[in-house]
């Protein structure tokens, strides 16, 4: 934790009285957009996604979607609006009922999209995810998710400058598997990501559990036995 | 109600000019019809008898003849009661009560209610000559013998006038205005001091109203007398000082001016209803509902097949078991009955399975991927899961696949299958 000196508080509080127009510091921003995963909140500024600001969540990122959906879930149970805008055409199986849903034709389609939904303000979070994103363009998104106020994260290759920048990763020696009666690994059970928040004058990590759901590739009825029917 | 004059000498040349500034000497607001030859005033919650004297004393006094003069609520009975009272000398104003118009109006001849000589001959030709007796003819039947101009005339005997005779009074938004005579500055901080004063007499007019500003103009009076109006707008409406003074600042930071400012005025110039935006103290979750509908209205404008559903299936193929339908339109004014889930890792298949080169090993009898190459790139796998077998289809193209969970070096889970019948490997997807 710092402390700041009687002289910076009161060279801030001046600076506050001159400027209150300038960008302020993370910790006087509105309450953030709470994911409801306690652990990811805590590493969060303000204890949730910034509202107003785009997040980046720097891909490949391990458990993004995990995390993204679960606050997707958080915020219909509280009755807020999210929307999730589909470019890679990937997500379908573990996508729950409820959030809309889209599918752009094109990555300007895409983006076109984002900016809609942002400015509208009816929605509490927009995710993009599978179209690239330019700098100048998240300039214009930032703009959108200014105007609207809503939450906007944005799962995308490279570096681009956000209020807030996510990056996971495995922790490979904390895969958790089922063994089979022979001791072999026969379902893998949970995964370990490590998370990094990095914003302005923030940089917090954590680490979360995640399940790996499963049962829809299977059709083995033991989920402690590989299903070996149907194979030549 | 309205009061129409009748003025079968209508003046021309400057006269008809100053004819408005006449009536609006008078009336709050007042309008003209020289194809008529009627003039109308605005008497609603006036008394129209003292109105219609003083406007034709005016008149009078501008040699300016009228006719005959009438009121009611419907426009088109004032005017032709107006015009029906010029064959006789000048009475006093006749006020036709609102729900008898039309009793009122049957027993006019129906040379009275206008209309061209054709179709005055058509009518008298059947018979009909007061206007109570075309009341009575149904309108096909009226459309059908004496055609368009026969039913504008049923109209008018029905008092069925829907024309709005005078346009809704624009509103007036807030504005607040500070001149210095003492000095100029071309200083943005001082501008910006000023600024501030100014924007927060306007935000608060506004907040007090419950609308927000949609675009400011902000006008600064220059020392050589010129004027530079700035025009500032937003998207969403708003009443946030705040938000208009970064908007203004920078604004006007851009701007560079011929000479010194000596004065600034803020004026709201568009406004609308504040927008609600979701996680507000007050949203209660579906008060934002209509500015969500229209962005995806709009979005379904620009591409009709965006928004999708999932439909689930049984399909023992993975990326057959999802299809998704498209929705015609959303509509986000219920709440959905959700819980919140906790996270775990979510299948994410290839929209088509991607070939690819996968380095096996033989396990119980099946082969076990121990490295794949995917675009030239060699993942090494830690550990591979399975075989979890599919096959069947008798009547379409038949399939057998042996499904791998592999674990990469980097703890990434891939689904890699082996098809049996063409012994070629494919990532379906991963978990995320």
């Amino acid at each position: 934790m710092v402390f700041l000196t009687a002289t910076a508080l009161d060279l801030r509080a001046q600076l506050a009285q001159r400027f209150p127009d300038a960008v302020p510091l993370p910790g006087r921003r509105e309450a953030g957009l709470r994911t409801g995963i306690e652990a990811f909140d805590n590493a969060l500024p303000n204890n949730g996604l910034p509202r107003g600001r785009p997040t980046i969540w720097a891909t490949p990122g391990a458990g993004a979607t995990a995390i993204l959906m679960a606050t997707v879930h958080q915020l219909l149970a509280t009755g807020q609006r999210a929307a999730w805008i589909d470019g890679s055409r990937m997500l379908g199986l573990g996508w729950p009922d409820g959030p809309l849903m889209l599918r752009p034709r094109t990555a300007l389609l895409g983006l076109r999209f984002a900016e809609l939904l942002l400015e509208s303000g009816g929605f509490a979070l927009v995710v993009l995810s599978g179209v690239p994103v330019e700098r100048t363009t998240l300039f214009r998104l930032a703009r959108a998710t200014h105007e609207g106020g809503g939450a906007f994260a944005l799962l995308t290759e490279g570096t681009l400058p956000a209020a807030l920048r996510v990056r996971s990763r495995y922790v490979t020696e904390r895969i958790r598997y089922q063994p089979t009666p022979f001791g072999d690994p026969a379902r893998l059970t949970s995964v370990t990501v490590a998370i990094d928040a990095v914003a302005s004058g923030w940089q917090r990590n954590t680490t979360l559990t995640l399940p790996l759901d499963t049962h829809d590739v299977r059709c083995a009825l033991d989920s402690g036995l590989a299903d070996r029917r149907g194979g030549e | 109600m309205f009061v129409a004059l009748s003025i079968p000498d209508w003046p021309t040349g400057a006269a008809a000019n100053d004819l408005l500034a006449l009536l609006l000497e008078v009336a709050p607001r007042a309008a003209v019809s020289p194809e008529e030859r009627v003039a109308w005033l605005d008497a609603r919650s006036l008394d129209p008898v003292p109105l219609a004297a003083l406007a034709v004393e005016r008149l009078t006094a501008n040699a300016i003849t009228v006719g005959g003069m009438a009121a009611s609520r419907i426009p088109v009975v004032a005017r032709v009661a107006a015009q029906h009272a010029t064959r006789t000398p000048l009475q006093p104003l006749p006020v036709i009560a609102s729900g008898a118009e039309r009793s009122w109006l049957a027993p006019l001849p129906i040379a009275a209610l206008g209309g061209s000589e054709t179709v005055q001959r058509l009518l008298l030709g059947v018979g009909i000559t007061r206007a109570g007796q075309l009341v009575s003819l149904s309108r096909e039947s009226v459309e059908v013998r004496f055609g368009r101009e026969g039913l504008a005339l049923w109209r008018i005997a029905r008092a069925d006038d829907r024309r709005l005779l005078f346009s809704g009074r624009p509103r007036e938004y807030p504005t607040a205005s500070l001149d210095w005579t003492e000095f100029s500055t071309t200083d943005i901080e001082q501008l910006v001091f000023v600024l501030h004063s100014l924007l927060k007499s306007v935000c608060d007019d506004l907040a007090e109203r419950g609308i927000g500003a949609r675009a400011l103009e902000v006008t600064l009076s220059l020392e050589n007398r010129a004027v530079h109006v700035e025009r500032v707008a937003v998207a969403r409406s708003t009443s946030q000082r705040t938000t208009w003074l970064r908007l203004v600042r920078r604004a006007l930071e851009k701007l560079s001016l011929p000479d010194r400012v000596t004065g600034l005025a803020v004026e709201v110039a568009a406004a609308g209803p504040p927008m609600v935006r979701q996680g507000d103290l007050f949203d209660l979750g579906f008060a934002s509902a209509q500015a969500a509908e229209s962005a995806v209205n709009f979005i379904l404008d620009l591409q009709p097949d965006a928004v999708l559903a999932r439909a689930l299936s049984a399909h023992p193929l993975l990326e057959r078991r999802v299809a998704w339908e498209s929705q015609a339109q959303v509509t986000f004014d219920h709440p959905l009955a959700t819980v919140a889930q906790p996270p775990a890792l979510q299948p994410l298949l290839l929209p088509l399975p991607r070939e690819v080169l996968v380095r096996a090993e033989v396990r119980r009898g099946f082969a076990s991927p121990v490295r794949y190459t995917d675009n030239g790139e060699h993942f090494p796998l830690t550990e591979a899961l399975g075989p979890h077998c599919r096959s069947g289809e008798q009547w379409g193209a038949a399939f057998a696949r042996e499904y791998h969970q592999g674990v990469r070096a980097d703890g990434t889970v891939v689904l890699l299958y082996r098809d049996t019948l063409t012994d070629q490997w494919y990532l379906a997807g991963w978990w995320d």
